[in-house]
């Protein structure tokens, strides 16, 4: 029966192919696209995507369609498993990756999980996690500082 | 290291709270002016509203309380632009939008003020005179609503003096509106009329406000909901269930009753209560059409039970928040059920707002940048 699914062959930026059932690969919006506009039927080449990232995000969708039946919280704990095992770095290739692809859902998982890590944290750590140079001089930054001194004081 | 665009960044920056996103703006100067734009506050409000996420309760006593609307736990009294005198005199809340506060003073100098308690800015309005017809010789009351209009893109607080008449059936009103966008009032088209509760505040529910009105104060006393909408600023009729009327009228002439308004998840919500027999609350599912009013809850009442009045529905939309006497109930709409709640050690009250905290900019000075807000039991 498997046999008789109709894949979808996906070519990562690193080379490697991977197929796809069908009913996996339309969870992303952008191939659904191509499958209903008949330009699914060779290898879909994905630029700025590696064979690692595909294969998480396959997994993800692989997941969701695996889960279809399941109750929305088993869905959400099993969203939260699958997010938690990923680091920072990867977590900022699978958003770029799920924008790419649109996949609506992990998007929404993946921003929200990068969101939880920087909720209640200093400006000096967000400038450090996102690799962001610091612009204002020390005087101006005091003076947005002072201006809003209560939202310093904070513990996470 | 990967690095993300300025798009997923804005994703991930609308997720977050107020208090957060106003210490990130001295990250950098483009996470300044992206979280100081215009649209990305549209974007933060729309993704907290469309999620129900960063919400907090606004519980007005003799001091303005907030609690965090997920845990309920821990509330604080907030320190708010009217509070100055700080002896908790009552301020009253006129209204709540996208997370302004509409407040006026408890004493008589009605001086109103709008404030973002998330941000803690605020403004003061300017003052505006009312003007009496020739032949009235003092007013009523006054009824206020607060609320957006989308299509000019302003917060418009709406102020309704309602005059005696020149024959006892009849009644006058001034009804002035005030812009946040030019900071001045204008007058409107008179209320055609009959506001029956000067207590009611003006419910926003689809862009418009509402009060219980009739026609006439004493020839024509049916009920029904009068909306100024706030987009074109004209009046209209919103028509109660029939099967209130009738059962309402019949036991207004025996008991006292009456009819008010709260707004539960955009949708307008009734409450019929008369006394002393029973407490009817009603939702208008589909907001204009009058066959869509449903009951959602009913309970009978005893001379010595308490009034019941609906705060909140809850998240996922199937508990009802309820200020039941001097305590807070969850009421499941599904499975009946009723359970208790202790919000910390906050006094009863029989009204609340559900805030949604956002960074909708006010044009005054930052208010209590140094007043921390305080927490119970310290001073």
């Amino acid at each position: 029966m498997a046999s008789t699914l109709k894949k979808i062959i996906l070519k990562s930026c690193d080379g490697k192919i991977l197929e796809v059932e069908e009913a996996v690969a339309v969870q992303s919006q952008m191939i659904k696209n191509m499958i209903e506009d008949d330009c699914a039927n060779e290898e879909i080449p994905l630029p700025d995507i590696t064979g690692e990232i595909l294969s998480m995000i396959i997994e993800y969708c692989k997941m969701h369609v695996d889960g279809e039946n399941n109750s929305n919280n088993e869905l959400i704990a099993r969203d939260a498993d699958f997010i938690t095992r990923v680091d920072l770095n990867t977590l900022y290739y699978l958003i770029v990756a799920a924008n790419f692809l649109n996949v609506k859902s992990l998007l929404d998982l993946t921003c929200q999980r990068v969101a939880d890590i920087i909720k209640g944290k200093s400006p000096e750590e967000i400038r450090l996690t996102f690799n962001i140079k610091n612009d204002f001089t020390p005087e101006e930054e005091e003076e947005i500082r002072k201006k809003n001194a209560w939202a310093f004081d904070y513990k996470d | 290291m990967a690095s993300l665009s300025h798009d997923a960044i804005l994703d991930v920056l609308c997720r977050l709270g107020v208090k957060d996103l106003v210490r990130f703006r001295c990250v950098s100067k483009p996470w300044c002016s992206t979280i100081d734009s215009p649209d990305f506050i549209k974007r933060h409000l729309s993704h907290s509203l469309k999620t129900n996420t960063n919400l907090s309760l606004i519980l007005p006593t003799a001091y303005i309380f907030s609690v965090d609307f997920d845990s309920l736990e821990t509330p604080q009294r907030l320190k708010h632009p009217l509070d100055e005198s700080d002896e908790g005199k009552g301020t009253d809340i006129l209204g709540s939008c996208h997370g302004l506060l509409a407040l006026m003073n408890g004493d008589d100098d009605y001086e109103i003020s709008l404030w973002n308690p998330s941000t803690r800015r605020s403004q003061m309005l300017p003052f505006t005179d009312i003007e009496f017809p020739p032949w009235s010789i003092g007013f009523q009351f006054i009824v206020y609503g607060f609320g957006y209009d989308p299509i000019s893109d302003d917060y418009k607080l709406v102020r309704m003096v309602q005059f005696h008449g020149k024959d006892q059936d009849s009644v006058d009103s001034e009804v002035k509106v005030y812009s946040l966008r030019t900071n001045s009032w204008r007058r409107v088209k008179d209320f055609p009329f009959y506001h029956k509760d000067q207590y009611q505040i003006g419910v926003l529910a689809n862009n418009a406000l509402h009060w219980v009105a009739s026609k006439k104060r004493l020839s024509d006393t049916r009920s029904f909901v009068a909306a100024f909408d706030l987009e074109t600023e004209e009046y209209r009729v919103i028509e109660l269930p029939d099967c209130l009327d009738m059962g309402f009228h019949m036991s207004l002439n025996d008991m006292e009753g009456d009819v008010s308004l709260v707004a539960m998840g955009g949708c307008l919500c009734l409450i019929a209560n008369c006394w002393g027999a029973y407490v009817d609350i009603w939702v208008m599912k589909e907001y204009g059409v009058k066959e869509s009013w449903t009951k959602l809850i009913s309970a009978k009442q005893t001379q010595h039970l308490p009034t019941v009045s609906p705060l909140a529905l809850s998240k996922t939309g199937d508990k009802m928040l309820l200020n039941v006497g001097r305590k807070f109930i969850w009421y499941d709409l599904i499975s009946k059920k009723a359970e208790i709640v202790s919000i910390g050690d906050v006094p009863s009250c029989s009204r609340a707002e559900v805030l949604v905290q956002s960074l909708v900019p006010l044009n005054g000075s930052v208010y209590g940048s140094d007043g921390e807000s305080l927490e119970i039991g310290k001073e």
